[in-house]
């Protein structure tokens, strides 16, 4: 184990950890790409690690390996690639065609039922940050069988109810996504700069309150601390856990994967 | 003798090989509706419409460019990610009203695309149910997801089942910048392929530029390799380091130093305009943007930016139909 880390490795590490276990996975821009390319080199070499422009199953020698994909079409990508293909046959095919186990997203706002928002902040008819746009975000919300989102800590990004609800959770609570003609989605989580959360829901959002609660804690950050960072009366499991800090080879590949460093560079996120 | 009707450019055979400037001011007309590929960008050629100030434009990709609006030569894009957005300036003028932006998602440009290249009037998906995309509560925008006559939720008419409606998309031209092409038009991507194959088959014209020009019986002996067969494709361009700033896969890199001085760039008009003024409207042609990238970013530095290209299929396939002797 080792003392010097930041939030933002233990956040991606502890991500990986929480993809590793699926077989199959939908892969966003940005962190996602990081943390389920740990996941893959270090925990689950047989995850099939899937991007929207098409590629299936990247499984690339990783001694080849000397950086994350810098976006869903980097052409490290195509290195051991099962197959590539198009937007159709990712989003389509394998999203809406339920091939999938897991998709991995970040947003700039997460709130208390799980809706994402890639959009933009503020008033929609004025707001204060219009950002590029969902691109998958809202069809692997929208479609995948469960969603991991991954989003620094910041009061700015967890909200009571996102500004513009780009890419569905739990919509407004139990029933909502089965009423918009969604099916249901989960577990899903959000692992976050100072913990990890589930939903209330034990059916995917058919019932249950479906809103965020506190399940997982890490080292030297009590449950108290996350919830005063939190706009709304956080719940807090019961049987909450602690997380097992980065080890040295989780932090040795997250930093080999990430030269520059790029996606953790000091201000993105 | 009688000659059937054709609506092919120029007589059979003929090469579709022209200039840059010669295939945009012969196929990109005011008004039209372009796609311009995402993963296979067609930078050059972007940047040739620039040139020519086209006007009214409607620019049409995943991940779209705000270039052409910014330059008035557009007044809507359709995108479900609009690179550059962030710029203080971009969003001031969106939300003044000088541009709008038609905010779809990947998978839905690309089924739009879909729908447009098979004839269908609007193809049915289940992404953006639930969102606030389809919901009354943000129509009408002026400047924004315009979805109202866009998007409809509507009922499947076998089991009653939400889908959303998304019209078919049609551009009236593609620029798409590919690795090979021939001169009969037969065009080879290869690489992640976003919504390339889909966009060019719903577009009326196609315009595509190439990094190489390969014999006609190149393609013709792996026809499995075309992304768009000739007989679909108006003009073909050979432009050389043709997606720069972007990558292009087996080719280069992308350029960090040109696309970091790019959005630096776009965060003011001043910048903006003397960003134009150096490589667009100072620029004759591509092979001039490349003289200048030479002389900004150091001699060599295209060089620098070319792949090793030692990777090979392991085994190529084999085609064959007569019985083997």
């Amino acid at each position: 184990m080792s003392a010097d880390y930041s939030l933002q490795e233990m956040m991606v590490v502890q991500a990986a950890r929480e993809i590793a276990p699926s077989r199959s996975v939908f892969v966003g821009m940005g962190l996602p790409m990081l943390a389920a390319a740990i996941a893959k080199f270090h925990i689950n070499p047989a995850l099939a690690y899937c991007t929207e422009v098409g590629v299936g199953d990247w499984n690339p020698d990783p001694a080849e390996v000397d950086h994350a994909p810098n976006g869903v079409a980097d052409p490290i990508l195509d290195r051991g690639a099962a197959y590539i293909g198009d937007m159709v046959d990712a989003l389509g095919a394998w999203l809406m065609g339920d091939r999938l186990e897991l998709a991995v997203l970040t947003a700039a706002e997460v709130d208390r039922c799980g809706n994402l928002n890639a959009l933009l902040v503020g008033n929609p008819s004025r707001p204060d940050v219009r950002l590029p746009g969902s691109a998958g975000n809202t069809d692997a919300a929208c479609l995948a069988r469960r969603v991991i989102t991954i989003m620094s800590l910041e009061p700015r990004r967890f909200v009571e109810r996102v500004s513009f609800l780009s890419s569905p959770g739990y919509i407004t609570g139990p029933g909502a996504r089965r009423a918009a003609g969604l099916s249901p989605q989960g577990p899903n989580l959000v692992v976050s700069t100072m913990g990890v959360f589930a939903f209330d829901t034990p059916d995917g959002g058919d019932t249950g309150t479906c809103e965020m609660v506190l399940v997982r804690t890490y080292a030297e950050m009590p449950a108290e601390a996350v919830a005063a960072m939190i706009p709304w009366p956080l719940r807090i499991a019961d049987d909450i856990e602690e997380c097992a800090p980065p080890t040295d080879e989780e932090l040795r590949l997250l930093r080999h994967l990430d030269p520059g460093p790029t996606y953790l560079r000091p201000g993105r996120y | 003798m009688t000659t059937l009707p054709s609506d092919g450019v120029g007589p059979p055979g003929a090469s579709k090989l022209m200039s840059a400037h010669d295939a945009v001011e012969r196929f990109v007309h005011d008004g039209d509706s372009v796609f311009l590929g995402y993963t296979s960008w067609a930078n050059a050629l972007e940047w040739e419409i620039a040139r020519q100030r086209k006007k009214h434009l409607t620019p049409i990709a995943t991940v779209g460019s705000i270039l052409l609006p910014l330059l008035g030569c557009a007044d809507r894009l359709i995108t479900a990610y609009a690179l550059g957005a962030l710029s203080p300036w971009f969003k001031e003028r969106l939300y003044a009203g000088e541009w709008q932006i038609e905010d779809y998602t990947n998978q839905t440009i690309a089924l739009m695309f879909m729908a447009g290249a098979l004839g269908m009037p609007f193809i049915p998906t289940r992404s953006m149910l639930g969102t606030d995309f389809v919901s009354d509560a943000y129509y009408p925008q002026p400047n924004g997801f315009l979805g109202k006559d866009k998007l409809r939720v509507i009922e499947s008419p076998f089991g009653g089942e939400k889908v959303v409606a998304l019209p078919a998309l049609r551009p009236d031209v593609a620029c798409v910048h590919v690795q090979w092409a021939d001169e009969d038009g037969n065009a080879a991507f290869w690489g992640g392929h976003g919504e390339v194959r889909w966009g060019l088959w719903a577009s009326k014209r196609i315009i595509i530029s190439a990094e190489e020009i390969v014999p006609r019986s190149v393609l013709r002996s792996d026809p499995h390799r075309v992304t768009v067969p000739g007989f679909m494709v108006d003009a073909v361009v050979h432009i050389p380091f043709g997606a720069l700033p972007w990558g292009l896969p087996a080719y280069y890199k992308s350029s960090l130093h040109m696309q970091r001085d790019y959005f630096a760039a776009l965060r003011t008009e001043d910048g903006f305009r003397e960003q134009v003024a150096r490589w667009i409207d100072g620029c004759a042609d591509h092979a001039a943007v490349l003289a200048l990238y030479e002389e900004r970013y150091g001699a060599g530095s295209l060089g620098e930016l070319r792949v090793d290209r030692t990777w090979e299929p392991e085994r190529p396939i084999r085609y064959g139909w007569k019985a083997a002797q």
